[in-house]
């Protein structure tokens, strides 16, 4: 198997441009990149916090804006495969030298930057606006800050990856979107209430069991909220696994789903 | 003037555009393709010579798309081997689509896109540098006439514009091979003229032509070969002309209208060697003859003997008799 990372730039270009232009992307974006700046402006507008208080206030207005990063990457990436399928463009695109592989890559990849054009800017703007009011912050809060946006932009990837899995074998872009929201985003994060009560009525109230660390890893929405002590204490609940362990379930996570893309769009017939 | 010639025209049963040599473009062994109990192919074999233009005939549900999807490796085989430029299409996918032009039957554009854009990336993929595209590109749009609605958005171009341009993205290649899945649907008779026209040129050129059609009439003035799938099966493959012959016998059968026909006229046709069998219908001499020569020969005769013919026409079975028979849809 010969990957080309032309290929794979050429198609994320593409897909990047093509993005941009969407109903649906300038709609999701605005929304989020309205609720975090107002987040932000309210925040600093209303109160006598300092520089110092910086990473609350971040943290605060990206928890207020937390389901954009699910939403966003589902819904740029729900369809990617299976529209081109129902649109037929699949035929001309894999007619020239690519493989599929390439066009899951450039997919993935596509969206991935669409992804970061938003939140980097969006995030370096809230960032703006609180130094107008409190000075700028210390130059390790805001190395922390943009860590921490590079670990929201793992979990949107781990999203991406998870609908584009979904794209590539189902029908159409419908079931697609439905089993995104229902498994990816709802079901995964359902696990975790489910095994702690499972651990309450089996009586095993010392320490966390493995399993309830398992099915807490297993949803990038609760490593969203874990990951969140970069920057502050978790606003929601007392995460059960660390930082790191967020850090690595989310790249298990992200390899795994893309891996499973792969095999499953290279096995599939394009009928 | 005397010489009977004045609308002389002879039905030619087949354009040639014969270029061949004996390298198989398309190599297909014993292809087969199930989908559950239902068997799309059944261990077809077939090949495809370099500069051949080959058609591929055979009614709805016979099996054209899916051995289509299944050289351009869009569908796995289940068993059976494919080779396009003596390549395995599933193992060198990337190195064989450098060379292949493709035009799918129902052709998907990215339609928020413009033509230009579409085509542009299409040139990208292909590792075309930024100078070379833009030459491309408007080199091959202007041959298909899209060149003033470059900038226009795909979806805004009518169904045969966007025919048209799944004609140019096939092209931006300089493809040796072209797999073209119906061509002219839906266009328009002048639209239809043209592309066939285009793909005539496109062979003369010297490239490679596998053919999907229902439009008989239109693989008849385009291809040289023919190959008839019937329920997953290939029921014939051979050359046109060949497999007129086949159908008609050994004996070409003519019409000929002579405006001045007598039994002195007839009695001299008789005798022309190479003549079988002899009938008159109205104004019309119907003639069993054994090859071409024997038409001229006839023809010369007729109009020494003072006949003024004023049409010849060939009355052998036309591609439709052929597939009809061969598909038993004369049943």
């Amino acid at each position: 198997m010969m990957i080309s990372l032309l290929s794979i730039w050429e198609i994320s270009r593409k897909e990047f441009y093509e993005h941009l232009k969407t109903k649906r992307f300038i709609l999701i974006s605005g929304l989020y990149a309205l609720g975090f700046i107002l987040s932000i402006w309210i925040s600093s507008y209303y109160s006598t916090l300092t520089s110092r208080d910086f990473l609350e206030i971040l943290a605060a207005s990206h928890s207020v804006t937390s389901i954009f990063y699910a939403i966003l990457p589902i819904a740029l990436s729900y369809d990617l495969i299976s529209r081109e399928r129902i649109n037929k463009s699949i035929y001309l695109l894999l007619s020239k030298p690519v493989n599929r592989e390439e066009v899951v890559l450039g997919k993935f990849l596509g969206v991935f930057l669409v992804i970061c054009s938003i939140l980097i800017p969006v995030v370096t703007i809230g960032s703006a606006i609180f130094s107008l009011y409190h000075g700028t912050p210390s130059l390790h809060d805001l190395s922390k800050s943009y860590l921490y946006l590079g670990a929201i932009i793992l979990a949107t990837s781990c999203y991406i990856s998870l609908s584009l899995l979904f794209s590539t074998f189902s029908r159409s872009s419908a079931t697609s979107l439905i089993l995104s929201l229902i498994i990816g985003w709802f079901g995964l994060s359902m696990i975790y209430p489910l095994s702690v009560m499972y651990r309450a009525f089996s009586g095993n109230v010392s320490g966390i069991p493995w399993y309830v660390k398992i099915a807490y890893a297993i949803s990038p929405y609760n490593n969203l909220n874990s990951l969140q002590r970069i920057i502050s204490k978790p606003l929601y609940q007392n995460p059960p696994i660390s930082v790191e362990q967020s850090i690595f379930s989310l790249i298990v996570f992200l390899v795994v789903t893309l891996l499973l893309s792969l095999i499953t769009f290279k096995r599939e017939d394009l009928s | 003037m005397n010489s009977g010639l004045k609308f002389y025209s002879i039905v030619i049963p087949t354009l040639k555009y014969t270029n061949h040599n004996l390298t198989g473009v398309i190599e297909v062994s014993n292809l087969k393709k199930s989908y559950g109990n239902i068997v799309a192919l059944d261990g077809i074999s077939f090949e495809v010579k370099k500069g051949e233009a080959f058609a591929f005939l055979g009614p709805n549900g016979a099996g054209k798309t899916t051995t289509i999807k299944i050289l351009m490796g869009f569908l796995y085989p289940d068993s059976g081997e494919v080779k396009i430029f003596g390549k395995d299409v599933n193992r060198y996918e990337k190195e064989i689509r450098k060379r292949i032009g493709f035009l799918p039957e129902e052709i998907g554009f990215y339609e928020n896109l413009t033509v230009y854009d579409n085509m542009d990336f299409y040139a990208r993929l292909f590792g075309i540098s930024k100078l070379e595209r833009n030459k491309i590109i408007k080199e091959t749009l202007e041959r298909v006439g899209l060149l003033d609605r470059k900038d226009s958005k795909v979806k805004e171009l009518s169904h045969g514009m966007k025919q048209r341009l799944g004609i140019a993205q096939s092209l931006i290649n300089h493809p040796e091979l072209l797999i073209y899945d119906e061509p002219t649907s839906g266009l328009d008779p002048r639209s239809s003229y043209e592309v066939r026209k285009l793909i005539k040129d496109l062979l003369r050129e010297g490239v490679t032509l596998f053919l999907s059609s229902h439009l008989l009439y239109e693989v008849q003035q385009i291809c040289d070969t023919v190959a008839i799938i019937d329920k997953g099966k290939l029921v014939k493959k051979d050359r046109i002309e060949n497999l007129i012959r086949e159908i008609r016998g050994q004996t070409i059968r003519v019409r000929i209208t002579c405006l001045n026909l007598n039994e002195d006229i007839l009695k001299i046709a008789r005798e022309v060697r190479g003549v079988t069998r002899i009938k008159t219908s109205d104004k019309a001499i119907i003639a069993d003859v054994k090859d071409e020569d024997t038409i001229a020969n006839l023809n010369s005769a007729i109009t020494k003997a003072g006949g003024r013919i004023t049409k010849i026409e060939h009355l052998t079975p036309d591609l439709e008799q052929i597939f009809l028979k061969l598909t038993g849809e004369n049943k």
